[in-house]
């Protein structure tokens, strides 16, 4: 077993360590008050490792290019954003782990996270110029336009149901716009990750392929996360019915004050994505539950032929 | 002089694991119609397989820097030199 093999098995456990809790309360093993205990700590935990890891070696890799290549300065905007992502989650990890308090919204983290979407958006584009740049056949320029079309047009298909419901709540201006802000940012890094897929696709077998797909694939499960899990209107029956469940659903203890800055039930269950998790404080005003009761093309045989 | 087949061979061979084989064989073709050079050819002349070593190493500088750039390149000239060798 080579050096790289142990270390991609290394990441696919740890990754599936931090998954199983989660995925085992979906099969309806919760575990109880334990289980509750471990999702709160191992979510916000593997968040926060996994996060940081990722900018620290989004910053290593930056040391590694010469000041004149192009992927320096891309990979520098990527160390940016998962930095200030990172400095998010622990923000929440703070109030979640540390404090046991659910995190108020709007607060400071929701100010790293929002902060760090034109860091990730100047990443992923400069990587796409930055590729443009090596002569590889990786696609036409309409290819990678016609493929940001479609993913925006995509992106508009999800974001109106989305954000019709969101707009119609009536909320305190930060709200809102932080309630509009977040899925629409990560519709918009949908676009240059598609593009992106496109071309590392062509790649598939090498290296730079399981870099490329190994970070937009992260950056789609985070987008998919945040838009499933998306602010909905406040009456209980638009809630998904995971959302209705009632029942007790924050183990730690709340201090009477802060339970007027609940929100549903799922912003506050613990282990919950940060980004979307910690941010989806809804105001009292949305009449949430009361969380009391609610809770490249060549020949593949080898031949020589253009 | 080299056989064209054995040097883009071993050229594609030693990019796989960066570029994978599809993009190795694909950059390979694209770089050698932009150079003149004919993939079916015998022989391919000392100065172009230098032109085409170059293309690649401008390429792979944007994936893996200068230094292993280089180094890449360095490692595809000495298959090259121990397969014409033996």
């Amino acid at each position: 077993m080579t050096r790289q093999t142990r270390t991609d098995a290394a990441f696919v456990l740890a990754a599936a360590a931090a998954v199983a809790p989660f995925a085992l309360q979906l099969t309806g093993l919760s575990g109880g008050a334990v289980g509750e205990e471990i999702r709160l700590y191992v979510g916000n935990l593997s968040k926060l490792l996994f996060i940081g890891l990722a900018a620290l070696s989004a910053i290593r890799s930056a040391a590694r290019f010469e000041s004149d290549n192009p992927m320096r300065g891309t990979w520098r905007m990527m160390a940016a954003g998962l930095l200030s992502f990172t400095a998010g989650q622990a923000t929440l990890a703070v109030y979640q782990a540390l404090l046991r308090l659910p995190s108020p919204f709007p607060s400071l983290a929701d100010a790293f996270f929002v902060a760090s979407y034109p860091f990730l958006l100047a990443a992923l584009v400069g990587a796409i110029r930055a590729y443009r740049e090596t002569g590889y056949p990786i696609g036409t320029a309409r290819e990678r336009v016609a493929t940001a079309g479609a993913m925006a047009a995509l992106a508009a298909l999800i974001a109106y149901p989305t954000l019709k419901p969101v707009v119609s709540v009536p909320a305190p201006p930060l709200e809102m716009f932080l309630n509009v802000a977040y899925p629409v940012l990560d519709l918009a890094v949908l676009v240059p990750v598609a593009v992106l897929l496109r071309i590392a696709v062509r790649f598939r077998g090498g290296q730079v392929w399981k870099v490329w797909a190994g970070l937009l694939t992260g950056f789609l499960l985070m987008c998919a996360g945040d838009i499933l899990f998306a602010p909905r209107p406040a009456h209980p029956h638009h809630l998904h019915p995971g959302l209705r469940r009632p029942g007790p659903r924050r183990p730690w203890p709340v201090p009477p004050a802060r339970r007027l800055r609940l929100s549903a039930p799922t912003a506050n269950r613990p282990g919950r994505r940060p980004s979307s998790a910690g941010r989806r404080r809804a105001s009292p005003r949305r009449a949430w539950p009361a969380p009391s009761r609610s809770a490249a093309k060549g020949s593949a045989d080898g031949r020589w032929c253009a | 002089m080299v056989k064209t087949k054995d040097a883009l061979d071993t050229i594609v061979r030693m990019l796989s694991p960066y570029l994978g084989e599809t993009m190795a064989r694909a950059a390979t073709l694209a770089h050698c119609q932009k150079l003149g050079i004919v993939v079916d050819g015998t022989e391919i002349k000392t100065e172009q397989l230098d032109a085409l070593l170059r293309k690649f190493a401008q390429g792979l500088n944007i994936f893996v820097g200068r230094e292993k750039a280089a180094a890449v390149v360095g490692e595809i000239q000495a298959a090259m030199a121990a397969r014409s060798g033996s």
